[in-house]
């Protein structure tokens, strides 16, 4: 009896796996794991689901993450970031910063400070805050290396800020703060400056 | 069991082993012969309809979208136009010296001189300057080793698109599962890719539907050069902690 059922089990197999080699390696038959991949889950059954809607936030969603790369293997620096498992301490801190736009070039200065010996490595490159800093673009410098200490990034601005051009440069002012644009994971952010030189 | 029995046995699982070792080498083949056919055309455009999940700090996933025109002329030239659902205007342009990104809606560019040709600038713009240009694997010429470095290719099975008989092929890196859909007859040119960020958080996708591929595109050398609007500011690339040189 168990050396029938072993036949039948093993005669089965060929006659499956002659049936694939005649399609020309094509997959199983319908339903099931085809080829071995489970078709099923929660997003085949398409469904809008509970009836969960999300508060959210009102406008204002994030256009950046991961999957907005489309690279292949992901970027070598977004990587590091799942690896540090750092994105939500991030968030928050950027949360924070943009809460209050005058009180940050307070925070900001002391958080410098405390990286002091670090901060004076290459300043050519520093944009932000008390770095030395190159106030227009005479140096021609396409590219600023963001430093050992990571400025907040500003997607907004968090006021209607008067603008000044100088050296071709659009300045943005929110109270004591002065922003400039630059491009920032692709996109376009607001980094934190001097105020720009009185001519 | 007796004799006979296991001789059965081992004879089927020899042949279900060796069935889906010939679909993991037909994967392989499909993939390479993609690559292959990519890495030597002279030039080539596209029009790649692309969507992407970002997760938001509330926890929802919110999906976006764009198309981006391409245009490639090895060994030195690529441009890239991208329309954003939300109709925001966007480009990448390189001329074999300078890489310059561009947004329309907000009026500014940055160029950075970037020399040496396609492969070494788009490189360059993702991996250093941090900027996105998705799908930029498609478009250098060492794709086939990239591919083969990426990881092993299953064959999921052979699935219709747009009445396009295509092969459906996953395969599996460190960080992301990728899966394209190859068309079984012509030229082995993607018609589907979807990325999935696996380590990611939420595990969002990049999925996009490639179309109009163009083997022969008009290529002039305007094509490839930028012009600042009136009134375009140039602004400068912040990049992660010592990337800038």
């Amino acid at each position: 009896m168990i050396r029938a059922a072993a036949w039948v089990v093993a005669v089965l197999l060929a006659a499956e796996v002659t049936d694939v080699a005649a399609r020309g390696g094509r997959a199983g038959g319908r339903g099931g794991a085809r080829g071995g991949f489970a078709r099923g889950g929660v997003a085949a059954g398409g469904s809008f689901g509970g009836s969960a809607a999300g508060v959210g936030q009102r406008g204002g969603y994030q256009h950046r993450g991961p999957a907005a790369s489309g690279t292949f293997a992901g970027r070598s620096s977004q990587r590091r970031e799942w690896h540090q498992d750092n994105v939500e301490r991030r968030q928050e801190r950027r949360d924070d910063r943009q809460e209050h736009a005058d009180d940050r070039r307070d925070d900001w200065q002391e958080y410098v400070e405390e990286h002091d010996e670090e901060r004076y490595q290459d300043p050519v490159y520093y944009y932000g805050g008390y770095y030395p800093y190159v106030d227009d673009f005479t140096d021609d410098a396409a590219v600023i290396d963001q430093g050992v200490v990571e400025p907040p990034p500003n997607w907004t601005l968090d006021c209607d800020p008067a603008t000044v051009v100088v050296g071709g440069t659009t300045y943005y002012r929110c109270g004591s703060a002065w922003y400039v644009r630059v491009y920032r994971g692709g996109e376009i952010a607001y980094t934190m400056v001097n105020p720009p030189a009185v001519r | 069991m007796t004799g006979r029995t296991r001789i059965a046995v081992v004879i089927g699982t020899c042949l279900a082993a060796s069935a889906a070792l010939a679909e993991g080498e037909r994967a392989a083949d499909r993939l390479q012969a993609m690559a292959t056919f990519l890495a030597a055309a002279p030039r080539l455009a596209v029009t790649i309809d692309a969507a992407y999940d970002v997760l938001q700090s509330s926890g929802q996933k919110i999906e976006f979208g764009e198309r981006r025109t391409v245009t490639l002329r090895r060994p030195d030239r690529v441009r890239v136009d991208v329309t954003r659902r939300d109709g925001s205007r966007r480009g990448v342009v390189y001329d074999g010296t300078q890489l310059v990104a561009f947004d329309s809606d907000e009026n500014v560019y940055t160029t950075v001189e970037k020399p040496g040709g396609v492969d070494a600038a788009l490189d360059y713009f993702v991996e250093t300057l941090d900027m996105r240009l998705p799908l930029r694997e498609l478009l250098v010429a060492d794709l086939p080793q990239r591919l083969k470095a990426f990881g092993p290719a299953r064959l999921v099975g052979e699935e219709q698109l747009d009445g396009v008989a295509t092969d459906h092929i996953a395969s599996r890196g460190e960080a992301t599962d990728v899966e394209l859909w190859i068309p079984r007859d012509g030229g082995p040119l993607p018609k589907r890719i979807v990325i999935t960020y696996r380590l990611a958080p939420g595990q969002p996708q990049f999925a996009a539907d490639l179309a109009g591929w163009n083997l022969s595109p008009e290529a002039p050398d305007s094509l490839f050069t930028f012009t600042p609007a009136p009134g375009m500011e140039r602004i400068r690339v912040m990049t992660p902690q010592g990337k800038a040189n």
